[in-house]
């Protein structure tokens, strides 16, 4: 489902949002991201309904729902916090939504959304039971299991060690590729969305200040922000290869040195993250 | 919605007739009768103030003399109860609804076994000590005194307790680093931070005091009277409603004061949850200064215990011989005692109980709508700070003048108005306890407002909305002022019961069914404790 918001404003004692506006296209993956306080959460509030915004229209698949009420908007949305029942078993908590919408096969259903999370077994246990990890994992099984038309994530990556984000991401990358759902995503990481997204929205003071590819957002900065923002990366063109069999990605990178100390002639060392890429088509 | 939008709105409209019809009806009745009778009535005030004066001076001076009593008894057990670790502390904590929950007429019921001029002390000192006139010591300003820093000491200690528990200790570290001593920095440190607990508990305890009624009324007799007796006196007895509805407005403008400083003090008093606090250590006998700290606690349980202790012994033993009996308990259960009030003792714990069910359910429910943002009104939070300086008997003869009296409905919708605030605070922190992302979460997944109250919220509050019922329950049972002024002679609840046989003196019967009473309580309290809700009233 496409999801276009156009020129929301809202104010809460100061402005949360202004004029903002901008497109998901449908089954794509869109991170929002920006320092904290920017008003990427709000976004996430006011698509789900839970925010009514003070002007600006809100449309899904071109129908404006401005008016329509969080528990019809059909969105599934995973919360920054535990947002778990702690009084409901992990089923019972999958299951709430298909409950509430009185949906046919909830058992199945639900059991499917906990088989995609990779909890299957899961079921009866106390949610207070389970790791953190799990926890965010339950909360995602819970949002999709009503089959929404597009899944919110506030910060799914945080509380994780950073063994669980990596094994997150992908989870993440591979959960749309089974879903094909539409999917936001708030994080104020820029590497968590880089790696992820389709498509970046770079957030500041209830505004958007750029909206892009992600390789767009680090080569092509449209404003001092966006670059203040990204300027401790260096993004490198590389290629995909193989070597004694086994995969591997190529590139040649230019960085600029600190000071004049870089210059001349004389080794010096690199170190990268190696699991941050993302590969084109 | 649409469906929805009509019950919450209709919920909305009972909540807001409730407080239209129970609260500010009934007080705007009072105002305007005061106003009525025009400039004659400041007339009719200066002459009572100027002539009658020594009854304002009662109201202030027993107030402040229980209040400054009642910090002094406090603060030794505030400290040892938050900085020891001892057996059944929970218990002794829980005490501070003492206040609350045990009924006043059974306070001075006990005080009477106790030190009355034929009670245990008086007793002990002609029989042993050779004295030929007994002691009077209960009648009058001390036996109110007495009666009202049991009454009220457990709340300031509770107060202060909290307060000391949940003090920073990294402060304390620092000033030692600095060179304070330990004297020093308790007066230089601790004492600052405690101070607005302290300052809380006794506008508490002193509003509570200057509108005591109960105590008062029994103890005090026609020699000692204060405002809140006074005006009964004037609408029950004297039926001047001119007089006593300007004595009300009067007594309300001076509680107003206090009230403002109790709220003033209860917001610098709220103290974050997640600081780093000291650990309280085991208490320990080892020690002179354990030994001390172990005194002052049984003391104080002592103090707490004695009434209901007295009250046991007092009713299974007989009179004449010092055995055991049960002859209390079969002279209230028979029926030829019914001559003596026209009303059956089972009839009075029928009254009683009628009254309690219905103000306990009615205030857990108003309780309930009120804290659901959804069927909330606006200015809940004026009611309530308002009901700090309205008294009992103010109300009541709001609703006398209102809906008259004899009317044992409206007297159990006045019990859930009195236990309102109580149920309102329950049942509201429970609600503050559930995450408020896990109700957005209900909302995304499609649950109406009204489902997210029956699915996410209801089974949360389950315990509070038991808690509250229970509370009220305890209120409505124990209360005597809004029935003596509204019951019409006729339904003599278990207190009235027992204050009418206190002042014909039969103790011995009083005594029974002032146990009756407090099994009914206990019995209800003990369900409470079965259901493990935890009452948070402050």
């Amino acid at each position: 489902m496409e999801l276009r918001l156009e020129n929301v404003s809202l104010k809460l004692g100061g402005w949360l949002l202004k004029n903002f506006s901008a497109e998901i296209p449908s089954g794509s993956f869109v991170s929002i991201v920006g320092p904290s306080g920017s008003g990427k959460t709000t976004v996430l509030r006011i698509i789900s309904g839970l925010q009514k915004p003070d002007s600006g229209k809100l449309f899904f698949s071109g129908k404006d729902v401005s008016s329509v009420p969080p528990e019809k908007r059909n969105i599934g949305f995973v919360f920054q916090g535990s947002s778990l029942f702690p009084h409901l078993s992990v089923f019972e908590n999958v299951a709430f939504g298909l409950k509430m919408k009185r949906a046919e096969n909830t058992g199945r259903k639900a059991l499917e959304a906990l088989e995609i999370v990779g909890l299957k077994g899961f079921e009866k246990r106390n949610v207070n039971s389970l790791s953190g990890g799990e926890m965010k994992r339950v909360a995602i099984a819970r949002a999709l299991a009503f089959s929404p038309s597009a899944l919110l994530l506030d910060e799914p990556m945080n509380g994780l060690d950073a063994k669980l984000k990596e094994k997150m991401k992908l989870f993440l990358k591979q959960l749309q590729g089974k879903t094909g759902k539409t999917m936001v995503m708030v994080s104020h990481d820029i590497d968590e969305a880089f790696s992820l997204s389709d498509r970046i929205i770079v957030m500041n003071n209830g505004k958007v200040e750029q909206i892009g590819k992600p390789e767009e957002i680090f080569l092509k900065q449209k404003n001092s922000f966006v670059k203040g923002f990204v300027s401790d990366y260096v993004l490198v063109e590389a290629e995909k290869t193989t070597r004694n069999g086994k995969p591997f990605i190529e590139g040649k990178f230019l960085i600029p040195a600190k000071n004049s100390e870089g210059a001349g002639k004389g080794k010096a060392f690199i170190n990268f993250k190696k699991t941050n890429y993302r590969l084109e088509e | 919605m649409g469906e929805n939008n009509v019950l919450w709105l209709a919920l909305k409209g009972t909540l807001f007739f409730f407080f239209l019809a129970f609260f500010f009806y009934p007080l705007a009745l009072v105002l305007a009768r005061s106003l009525s009778s025009g400039p004659e009535i400041f007339a009719l005030f200066l002459e009572f103030v100027s002539s009658r004066q020594q009854i304002l001076w009662n109201s202030f001076y027993q107030a402040a003399v229980s209040t400054i009593f009642s910090v002094i008894v406090a603060l030794p057990l505030a400290y040892v109860v938050a900085k020891r670790s001892f057996p059944g502390k929970k218990i002794v904590k829980a005490l501070s609804l003492i206040p609350f929950v045990f009924p006043s007429i059974l306070v001075v019921l006990s005080f009477v076994v106790i030190f009355g001029n034929n009670g245990w002390v008086n007793s002990f000192l002609r029989n042993y000590a050779g004295f030929s006139e007994p002691i009077q010591f209960l009648y009058g300003f001390s036996g109110i005194i007495l009666a009202h820093v049991f009454y009220n000491f457990p709340i300031v200690m509770r107060f202060v307790s909290d307060a000391w528990e949940n003090l920073d200790v990294s402060m304390k570290e620092a000033a030692k680093t600095l060179g304070a001593t330990p004297l020093n920095v308790f007066l230089n440190v601790t004492l600052p931070q405690l101070l607005p607990s302290i300052l809380a508990s006794a506008s508490l305890v002193f509003i509570f005091t200057f509108m005591s009624f109960t105590i008062v009324l029994t103890l005090g007799g026609i020699q000692f009277t204060t405002l809140e007796v006074e005006i009964f006196r004037q609408v029950s007895r004297n039926l001047d409603f001119a007089l006593s509805s300007s004595l009300a407005v009067f007594q309300f403008a001076l509680l107003s004061v206090a009230a403002f400083l109790y709220l003033h003090f209860s917001k610098k008093y709220a103290f974050g949850e997640r600081l780093r606090t000291e650990k309280p250590i085991p208490l320990s006998l080892g020690s002179l200064r354990g030994f001390i700290e172990a005194l002052v606690l049984a003391a104080g349980i002592f103090f707490i215990a004695l009434p209901l202790a007295s009250l046991f012994a007092f009713a299974f033993t007989d009179p004449a011989t010092g055995n055991f009996t049960l002859k209390a308990f079969s002279k209230i259960f028979s029926s030829s005692n019914v001559g003596l009030f026209s009303t059956s003792p089972l009839d009075s714990i029928g009254f009683s109980l009628f009254l309690a069910i219905i103000a306990s359910f009615t205030a857990t429910l108003i309780g309930l709508l009120a804290s659901l943002k959804r069927s909330r009104i606006p200015f809940l939070e004026y009611i309530i700070n308002a009901t700090l300086a309205i008294s009992v008997i103010t109300l009541g003869f709001g609703y006398f003048l209102g809906y008259g009296s004899g009317n044992l409905l409206i007297i159990a919708l006045g019990h859930s108005v009195l236990a309102f605030p109580f149920a309102f605070r329950i049942i509201k922190n429970s609600l503050d306890k559930i995450d408020p992302e896990s109700i957005d979460a209900a909302k995304t997944l499609g649950a109406t407002d009204f489902a997210v109250f029956r699915s996410v919220q209801l089974p949360r509050i389950r315990g509070a909305l038991f808690a509250s019922t229970i509370f009220s329950f305890a209120v409505s049972l124990g209360e005597l002022g809004l029935v003596l002024i509204l019951y019409d002679g006729v339904y003599a609840t278990m207190p009235v019961y027992i204050y009418r046989l206190l002042t014909t003196y039969d103790l011995f019967a009083a005594t029974a069914m002032g146990l009756v009473l407090v099994a009914i309580s206990f019995l209800s309290f003990y369900a409470l404790e079965l259901f493990s809700a935890e009452a948070k009233v402050f």
